[in-house]
C-alpha cells in the first residue's frame, strides 16, 4: 500500500506542475523521442486503413469514379474563370491603388495523431502560438490550442469548443462543432437564402480567423419557418483522420 | 502487492499521456488506481498472479481504444 500511496502522490504532483505548465522543459526533451515514435504510429495507421478501404472499394467505386470525374470537369471550368478573375482583380487593385493582400506565411506541419485534438509535429520552438489557424489546401481546420516546445493541439471545427464567423454568399452566421463529429450552421436570418451551391468561408470577424478560408459546403437544413434564425449541418471537405500534413498560418 | 506492477502501471501511464498528449498525470492515476483495484480483487478472490497481469493488460488494451475513440 505504501508503493501505492507514494506512487500516487507523485502522479498527482506531475498533474498539478503540468498543469501550470512547468514540465515544459523535460517535456520537450522527451518529445524528441517520442515525436517521431507518434509520427509512425500515425503513419503505420492510415496505412492499415488504406488497405483495409481497398477491400471495400470494389462497392461503390466506380459509381464514386464517374461521379469525381464529372466533378473535375466542372472545376477545370470554374479554375480558369476563377483565374480571370483574380487578374482583373490585380489590375483593378493596382488602378485603384488598393495595396495588395498581406501574404501570410505558413508552416508545413505532419500530423502526429487525431483524437479530440489533432495533435501535429511542430510547436513553440518553430514559432507556434495559441490561437494560429491551421489549414489544408485552403480548407480551415482548426485553431492551435495548446502549445508545447515540440508538437501542438489543435481543436477541430467538429469540436464543441470551436465557434468561427463565416459566410454563405451574402449570409453571415456561426459555425460551432458538435460532439467532435460534426458542424451546425447557426444565426443565419431567415430572410437569407442558403443553398449547397455556395460555399461556407470564413468571415474573418473578430481576427480570429483569416478570411476567406473554406469551412466546408451546407448540407440539410436542419431548422423550420418559425424559428428565429436558420441552421443547417456544414459537411466538411476535408477527412481529417486521412491528413499527414497540415499547415499553420503565421 | 505486486509492487513491480504498480511501477510499470506508473511508467505505461506516464508514457502514455506524453504519446497520447494528455496532461502528465491523467493516465497513471487512473492506471494505478486499477492496478489497486485489481490487486486487491486478487487478494480477495485469491486469484493467480497471471491472471492478475491478463486482467491489467486487458484493461490497458480497452483503456488504449477508449482514448483513441473518446479522446
Amino acid at each position: 500500500m505504501r508503493t501505492f500511496i507514494t506512487l500516487i502522490f507523485f502522479s498527482l504532483v506531475i498533474f498539478f506542475l503540468d498543469g501550470r505548465g512547468l514540465l515544459d522543459g523535460p517535456k520537450g526533451i522527451v518529445q524528441t523521442v517520442t515525436v517521431p515514435v507518434q509520427y509512425s504510429l500515425y503513419s503505420a495507421k492510415l496505412g492499415l486503413e488504406e488497405v483495409f478501404s481497398f477491400l471495400t472499394f470494389w462497392k461503390s467505386g466506380e459509381k464514386r469514379i464517374k461521379n469525381l470525374e464529372q466533378k473535375n470537369l466542372e472545376l477545370l471550368a470554374g479554375e480558369n474563370k476563377a483565374k480571370a478573375t483574380e487578374e482583373e482583380n490585380i489590375i483593378l487593385r493596382k488602378q485603384l491603388g488598393v495595396n495588395p493582400k498581406p501574404a501570410t506565411r505558413l508552416l508545413p506541419a505532419t500530423v502526429l495523431g487525431t483524437l479530440r485534438y489533432l495533435e501535429i509535429g511542430v510547436g513553440g520552438n518553430d514559432g507556434v502560438a495559441e490561437g494560429m489557424a491551421v489549414i489544408y489546401l485552403n480548407n480551415l481546420l482548426g485553431r492551435v490550442e495548446k502549445v508545447t516546445p515540440k508538437a501542438s493541439f489543435v481543436v477541430l471545427l467538429s469540436d464543441p469548443q470551436s465557434k468561427v464567423p463565416v459566410k454563405v454568399g451574402s449570409a453571415r452566421g456561426l459555425v460551432s462543432g458538435q460532439f467532435n463529429s460534426s458542424m451546425v450552421l447557426d444565426h443565419i436570418a431567415q430572410t437569407e437564402e442558403i443553398s449547397d451551391t455556395n460555399p461556407v468561408l470564413t468571415s474573418g470577424e473578430g481576427e480570429s480567423f483569416p478570411p476567406d478560408l473554406v469551412v466546408g459546403k451546407v448540407g440539410k437544413i436542419t431548422s423550420v419557418e418559425t424559428d428565429l434564425f436558420q441552421k443547417a449541418e456544414v459537411i466538411s471537405l476535408v477527412d481529417v483522420n486521412k491528413l499527414t500534413t497540415v499547415f499553420v498560418v503565421q | 502487492m505486486i509492487t513491480k506492477l504498480y511501477y510499470s502501471a506508473f511508467t505505461v501511464g506516464l508514457l502514455f499521456d506524453i504519446l497520447f498528449g494528455r496532461r502528465l498525470g491523467t493516465l497513471t492515476t487512473i492506471y494505478l488506481l486499477m492496478v489497486l483495484i485489481l490487486d486487491l480483487a486478487g487478494t480477495k478472490f485469491h486469484l493467480s498472479r497471471p491472471v492478475i497481469i491478463a486482467y491489467i493488460i486487458l484493461f490497458q488494451i480497452l483503456i488504449y481504444y477508449g482514448s483513441l475513440f473518446i479522446g
